[in-house]
């Protein structure tokens, strides 16, 4: 283990924590989608991170990465009464994707907080590794 | 001052200054994976550090492309804690883990500056001025 490696890990830990940034912004974006080209037509289904920490076999270290993106196929979907919509059923309601605007918010700031403190381990770090090269001074 | 006392100094900082660094990266690691469901917080104690040292095991090669390495180190002795574990199973405090590394900071910064005065005494003994 070396202050490079430490490095590697608050990297990946940014990394993971921007992706899910990224796909809460997905799902923020794609809140009323209620036709999706990857669905073949179906609504949008609000997407997850999953994270997974793995020991680095060259290092040593535990890391973080992300094991997959799923979306979410357990929260039903919300039907919205719209008759005059083509894509209304027999019964006038059209399916609206199951993004909880209230969960991607908070998802939205938490991987914002955890970023964060990603950084703030990234900036300890590099100050211990200019320490060590001021020893050399 | 006899002989002994100045290559235990340096062995010294160096056993800190080791242990130091492998508990950022075991620090970091806990924040990278502060939001993992089921991660239990890590932390190392200089006491198992310094014991893993002296039991570290090189690793055998029988071939020119392995790499080497050492088993029995820190991450050997890692301990798992599960106090305040959250709904997803996860067990790692932000602020908590936050301290800590503050605390290896300081104490990383307070070793470079042993060292360097450590140094600056050894000038001073050879009679050259800073």
């Amino acid at each position: 283990m070396d202050l490079m490696a430490t490095m590697n890990i608050s990297a990946g830990g940014m990394y993971a924590q921007s992706t899910r940034a990224r796909v809460a912004a997905e799902n923020i974006a794609n809140a009323d989608s209620v036709e999706s080209a990857d669905d073949a037509g179906q609504p949008y289904r609000a997407k997850q991170v999953y994270f997974k920490s793995y020991m680095n076999p060259q290092t040593g270290t535990t890391e973080v990465k992300v094991e997959r993106i799923a979306k979410d196929t357990v929260t039903p979907l919300v039907p919205v009464y719209d008759p005059a919509n083509k894509l209304a059923d027999a019964k006038g309601f059209v399916m609206h994707p199951n993004v909880d605007q209230t969960v991607e918010t908070v998802n939205m700031k938490d991987a914002q907080r955890a970023y964060e403190a990603n950084m703030a381990a990234y900036t300890t770090t590099r100050d211990m590794a200019s320490r060590t090269l001021d020893m050399l001074r | 001052m006899d002989g002994t006392v100045q290559p235990s100094l340096q062995a010294s900082l160096k056993a800190r200054m080791g242990f130091l660094i492998d508990r950022q990266a075991v620090l970091a690691g806990n924040i990278a994976n502060a939001s993992t469901p089921g991660y239990l917080e890590r932390d190392i104690s200089f006491k198992s550090y310094v014991a893993g040292a002296q039991n570290k095991l090189a690793m055998a090669g029988t071939d020119t492309q392995h790499k080497g390495g050492t088993m029995g180190g820190a991450g050997a002795s890692g301990i798992q804690s599960a106090r305040f574990i959250q709904h997803n199973g996860n067990a790692v405090r932000l602020d908590e883990q936050m301290v800590k590394m503050n605390q290896t900071k300081l104490d990383y910064q307070m070793m470079t500056q042993i060292y360097a005065k450590h140094s600056s005494m050894q000038k001073l003994a050879l009679g050259r001025q800073q």
